[in-house]
């Protein structure tokens, strides 16, 4: 079990290590240095404030070193300035994160109940209902997100006029907003990145389901007489369980993708938002910072995965002895 | 079994009856697919007004409008004159990651596979890590480097699907590699490009088309998102993920800028996972 956990934390590690040498190597790489674009003509005029200029940020030293440098900055926060407007980059990522890891934690949450829900459907229901309900996920994925994004904003803002369809809080209401009104902006961003884990869930949990019912214990239990609900509930639900947690990593890493999409559809405040704008003005710093805080992001929650997958399966937890 | 079933002659009518009955599906597929790219060859004897021919006298036209079937945009342009010129860029950045990611990828499964020991370990490692990785991220980090355009978000889609199609070939290499004929051709000499090449590879090859085929959708979809947010096609040329955006701003008065170009996304992406589906369905039941 130690040894899982210490493996698991290295890879981590190792994918923030590797995503900011990415990182660094390619914003080095974008044409044009940063100290002719920062001086602008000034620098063509003088050579030695050029030759100041890179001494002071450290831009004649071995890129190694120069690697080390930027990264022992980043780990403490310190992201540099935005090219763009010339504020901290920290506090642009800090007004950011909030709404980001809120939409996030909400399309979560209802994204696993829902598919939760759905693939018990789709696992006991019969007839046509089934069929509907085991096509539907497949089709989700290929409808696009923001498409569906679109579609809600016209039925439940544009047409019934119930929600507002866009931003996180109502022009006039500054900085005192009411709890009501940042949940009636958060649920149509929720509805439609939900659907996206909802149905890769529900897609893990019907078939489950189906293999479950073919064992030896599950048969069992049903020639002893034991309720059909109970069985589900004390005998097949409890597998379901498994394969969610194992593909973790993968329906996260669906919803931060899909979430930058939606995001921008819901013109949400949050980091999809951010990296975008940033991308077009090409405000290199504000980029690498807010590509390495969803990276960070990424891993912490397949490590709380992991952790999950230690807690469900005592087979991990307690390997047998060989 | 399959000896018997060959020296039995079967009447052409059967054969072609129960080839229609397996098929049905993909050839249903194949023919959405098959009448956009008849569409669009078709273009200049189907549509009236061209794909950028601004009339503003025709701004905002609804659906069914003579000469715009499918309405026109803030600027006139005609809707269906752009969907059809968004034909070659969506079905291109849909298919081009899906089989060039699919080449490089069973590449590097057949070695994996095939040579095993550390070599494997390490390359399972390095994909694993890879696998999940949000694919988002890299397209923005190619498109803040390189500049947003179609090459540079082809480039990070291929990338992204690349891990998970190496995985997928490794594994079938594996089950492959200890087969008689394999350790037949290695006791005749054969060397391993030999192996690979000539008996690996074709083995491989209806898996790796049909992963492919699957893909070609869903990356229609994926990229169709990354133009929707300015990463991929860029202006003057049109994908249908950027008429998204474009219609996204007429949401309230003219929906059907937006919904008609997702309809056609969600149309022709479906029907490369239906074919890819069932091809798989059969082949697997052959087995």
């Amino acid at each position: 079990m130690g040894r899982y956990i210490a493996s698991r934390t290295g890879s981590s590690l190792l994918v923030l290590l590797g995503a900011s040498l990415i990182l660094f190597v390619a914003v080095r790489l974008v044409p044009g240095d940063p100290v002719t674009t920062q001086l602008g003509a000034a620098g063509i005029a003088n050579p030695e404030l050029v030759a100041r200029t890179i001494a002071s940020y450290g831009l004649d030293k071995p890129l190694p070193v120069q690697y080390f440098a930027w990264l022992s900055h980043v780990v403490t926060g310190d992201f540099g300035f935005s090219l763009v407007s010339g504020e901290r980059v920290t506090d642009i990522v800090s007004r950011r994160i909030g709404p980001s890891l809120l939409l996030g934690g909400a399309a979560s949450a209802a994204g696993l109940g829902l598919g939760l829900l759905w693939g018990i459907a789709a696992g006991y229901l019969s007839g046509s209902f089934r069929r509907v309900l085991r096509g539907a996920p497949m089709f989700v994925l290929v409808v696009p997100s923001f498409s569906v994004g679109l579609a809600v904003v016209f039925l439940f803002a544009v047409s019934l006029r119930l929600l507002p369809s866009s931003g996180i809080s109502s022009p006039l209401e500054g900085d005192q907003q009411s709890l009501g009104s940042l949940i009636a902006h958060l649920i149509l961003p929720t509805i439609a990145l939900c659907l996206v884990p909802a149905s890769l869930v529900a897609r893990l949990t019907y078939a489950t389901i189906d293999e479950v019912e073919q064992e030896e214990y599950v048969r069992t239990a049903r020639a002893l007489g034991i309720p059909a609900l109970r069985v589900a509930v004390q005998h097949s639900l409890p597998n379901v369980l498994l394969p969610i947690i194992t593909t973790g990593g993968l329906l996260v890493s669906a919803l931060i993708t899909n979430a930058v999409l939606i995001e921008s559809v819901f013109s949400w405040p949050g980091l999809g938002t951010m990296m975008i704008t940033a991308v077009q003005q090409r405000d290199y710093t504000v980029v690498q910072a807010g590509v390495l805080v969803v990276a960070v992001v990424y891993v912490l929650s397949s490590l709380v995965v992991d952790g999950l997958y230690l807690a469900a399966d005592p087979r991990v937890r307690n390997p047998p002895t060989e | 079994m399959s000896a018997i079933t060959a020296t039995r002659v079967r009447p052409a009518r059967a054969v072609a009856v129960n080839f229609a009955t397996l098929h049905w599906r993909s050839f249903t597929a194949l023919g959405v697919i098959a009448l956009f790219v008849v569409l669009w060859l078709a273009r200049d004897m189907i549509t009236i007004y061209g794909p950028s021919s601004v009339r503003p006298s025709r701004a905002l036209l609804p659906i069914g409008s003579a000469g715009s079937p499918l309405g026109t945009d803030g600027f006139g342009r005609d809707l269906f004159s752009r969907l059809l010129a968004g034909v070659p860029f969506s079905l291109l950045f849909g298919a081009v990651p899906a089989f060039v990611g699919m080449a490089v990828g069973a590449a590097i499964g057949l070695v994996a596979g095939f040579a095993g020991g550390k070599v494997d370990r390490a390359i399972v490692a390095i994909l694993d890590v890879l696998l999940t990785f949000p694919f988002i991220l890299l397209a923005i980090i190619v498109s803040a480097v390189l500049g947003a355009s179609l090459q540079n978000a082809m480039i990070a889609v291929t990338l992204s699907i690349l891990p998970k199609n190496a995985r997928l070939i490794r594994s079938q290499t594996l089950s492959l590699k200890h087969r008689e004929f394999i350790t037949a051709s290695e006791l005749a000499g054969a060397g391993p490009v030999a192996v690979i090449v000539r008996h690996l590879l074709p083995n491989v090859l209806p898996t790796a088309l049909i992963v492919a085929s699957t893909d070609v959708g869903l990356m229609i979809t994926l990229t169709a998102g990354l133009s929707f947010i300015g990463l991929g096609v860029q202006p003057p040329d049109v994908d249908w993920g950027v008429l998204v955006a474009d219609g996204a701003r007429y949401i309230t008065s003219a929906p059907n800028l937006a919904f008609v170009p997702s309809i056609v996304i969600a149309l022709v992406s479906t029907s490369f996972v239906v074919l890819a589906d069932n091809e798989r369905r059969i082949l697997g039941a052959r087995q």
